[in-house]
């Protein structure tokens, strides 16, 4: 091969890269993401919509989210109320759209399978969302549950919602190092990405992006003072605020 | 090492479920794709189960025609202590992890999870209920269920010599039952038994069933030529099917709109029909295409599977231990994938190893007195 190919393929690449960069300065700049919390984009890189909530977003100019979820959707371990992760995803969305009305409703209940959270799909459904941000498999994983059944209530949740006009997104468990020696959370974490898989979902994959943080000595949950404790989970809801937001953006940008 | 006419062929099929369940058994491990789970819509669980049920019947059969019903049954009682020994044990070692890793690790976000822990806060339930089978944590459902089949067999074993048939249609008709009115066991804390054993015990009377026929009537039913295109077929729509959603990524090839049902034929919990047919063809091709003699007398590579196969008990059990150890390993150290597949295979290394070292430590202690044939009825 001439050195002259050669150049000519090294300046292709430098040229790839350049807007390559350009693209990720572009896409960082639409959701500010504090250093802390930052992941590899392909960790969190879902190419699937949000039909509904972007149909809505422009017709309306506004954007209602519901939390449904479990004890970390009602935001156990944090300062106050205001510090869990629906109250920071209301406040990364509201930054990103600042001329639309954005709010995000917290149905976030402690210990509840899917299952459980069924039950009270009816006050979901009053809130008339346009986005139901569905985070579960703990109580699963936990309480050692079927897994068929609970890929069957997953289904039946989304399918019904989406016959409301609302779209769904999923959010798996949550890791820490202590907690993977004592329970297997695979087999529900796989179901969650199927029913993603078969119904064309956004999932946020929490469980990855906290091992991420942990892996590369981001944060650690291990050994710590009560103090500490309050002050890594605030972080982390925080944190889950702006990655789920820069999901939602990405999805509502697919359509 | 093995007595003589038996069949080594249901030896290397257990010992390939026991590395099979090991290697499963570890969360989050890549060296888990090789195993059949992949290919096809059962996993070693059935083939665990139905070999036990078979090998039961072929030597405890043996004891009651030998020795009568009395007998026979006390020694299948004796195994199902052996069984509920090591299953104890295993819940030990369970409970040393739990109560440890409670006891250090205080992290209020993870309240939920920690969940698991709450049997500690009472002690004189949890252990009464472990004692009582009903308390299985993670991965330790398959032995109660062993257990619960074998008692059952102690019962069934007289009866089945004699009266086969209805036997198992019996067994049939509650196995069909199980689902439809959600007949299950209590677990503790909560919830019914991962594996269901009114579901299960089918597998199990059936490989019993096999195991107590006589072999040339069965094998002339198996090499039928309809029979062997009837299985091959379906065994083949098995795999193409699970091995596509498999690469597809798991359920990404089921079209949408399918409805709910189609989901608990293939269920584990009650032995869905896709997992025992597929299971069953699958078994049935083995047993053709793979001829009694075959493993006789060959050495190489499925030497120690046999042994594995031959030491089941034990090395079920420290399956289950290095499963978690290296789950251990994975989560302290390292996840990478060369980790997961390294783990996975030191942990198939050690059991092969201790296989070895049992066949080899049996061997020394029959040489004085050759008369203790029963003790190679594992």
């Amino acid at each position: 091969m001439n050195v002259f190919a050669q150049l000519r393929g090294v300046a292709a690449l430098a040229a790839a890269m350049l807007v390559l960069a350009a693209y990720a300065i572009q896409a960082g700049a639409a959701v500010p993401i504090p250093e802390i919390c930052q992941v590899p984009a392909g960790l969190t890189a879902d190419d699937s919509p949000l039909p509904r909530a972007a149909e809505r977003l422009k017709q309306d100019k506004a954007l209602k989210i519901v939390a449904l979820g479990s004890s970390t959707t009602f935001g156990v371990g944090a300062s106050k109320p205001s510090a869990a992760w629906p109250a920071r995803l209301a406040d990364a969305l509201s930054k990103q759209f600042p001329a639309a009305r954005i709010t995000v409703v917290n149905l976030g209940r402690q210990r509840q399978s899917a299952q459980e959270m069924m039950e009270r799909i009816a006050d979901v459904i009053a809130e008339k969302p346009a986005l139901v941000v569905w985070e579960t498999g703990t109580s699963e994983t936990v309480r050692h549950l079927e897994v068929e059944p609970f890929i069957a209530t997953l289904l039946a949740g989304v399918d019904r919602m989406a016959g409301l006009g609302i779209d769904v997104m999923l959010i798996d468990t949550q890791y820490a190092r202590s907690v993977e020696r004592i329970i297997n959370s695979q087999p529900y974490r796989d179901a969650i990405a199927q029913v993603a898989h078969m119904r064309n979902l956004v999932l946020f994959p929490r469980y990855d992006v906290m091992q991420w943080w942990v892996t590369n000595e981001k944060m650690s949950f291990e050994s710590l003072s009560p103090a500490e404790a309050t002050a890594a989970a605030d972080r982390v809801y925080d944190c889950l605020g702006y990655l789920i937001a820069k999901s939602v953006v990405h999805a509502l940008k697919a359509n | 090492m093995s007595t003589p006419g038996r069949d080594l062929r249901l030896d290397f099929f257990r010992g390939l479920g026991l590395l099979f369940i090991f290697v499963d058994h570890i969360p989050d491990n890549a060296a888990a794709y090789f195993t059949m789970a992949n290919f096809v819509f059962n996993d070693a669980a059935e083939l665990f189960v139905f070999i036990s049920g078979y090998a039961a019947a072929t030597v405890f059969g043996g004891i009651l025609d030998r020795h009568g019903a009395p007998f026979a049954i006390t020694q299948v009682l004796k195994r199902c202590w052996t069984l509920y020994v090591a299953h104890i044990f295993l819940f030990v070692i369970f409970v040393a992890n739990v109560a440890y890793t409670a006891t250090r690790f205080n992290n209020p976000m993870f309240i939920e999870e920690m969940n698991v822990a709450s049997f500690l806060a009472e002690p004189h339930v949890a252990v009464v209920k472990a004692l009582a089978l009903q308390f299985h944590p993670n991965f330790m459902g398959i032995l109660p269920l062993y257990i619960v089949l074998l008692l059952g067999f102690a019962l069934l074993l007289p009866l089945l010599r004699v009266k086969p048939v209805p036997i198992l249609a019996g067994s049939g008709l509650l196995y069909l039952a199980a689902p439809v009115f959600h007949l299950n066991v209590t677990a503790y804390p909560e919830g019914v038994w991962y594996f269901n054993p009114l579901a299960w015990q089918f597998l199990f009377v059936i490989g019993a069933t096999l195991g107590l026929a006589k072999t040339q009537q069965t094998l002339r039913f198996h090499r039928r030529p309809a029979i062997i295109a009837a299985s091959a077929a379906f065994l083949l729509a098995c795999l193409v099917a699970k091995t596509w959603m498999t690469v597809a990524g798991f359920y990404d090839a089921v079209p949408p709109g399918t409805p709910e049902f189609v989901w608990l034929i293939g269920d584990k919990t009650n032995l869905g029909p896709l997992r025992l047919l597929n299971f069953l063809a699958l078994a049935h091709l083995a047993v053709v295409a793979v001829p009694g003699n075959f493993f006789d007398g060959r050495r190489g590579w499925p030497q120690p599977v046999i042994l594995c196969g031959q030491n089941s008990l034990n090395i079920f059990c420290l399956g289950i231990f290095l499963s978690f150890t290296a789950h251990l390993v994975l989560v302290e150290a390292s996840n990478a994938l060369a980790m997961q597949l390294g783990v996975s295979a030191a942990g198939v290394l050690i059991m092969i190893g201790v296989a070895r070292f049992l066949a080899w430590s049996r061997g020394r202690s029959r040489e004085p007195a050759s008369a203790r044939a029963i003790q190679g009825g594992e």
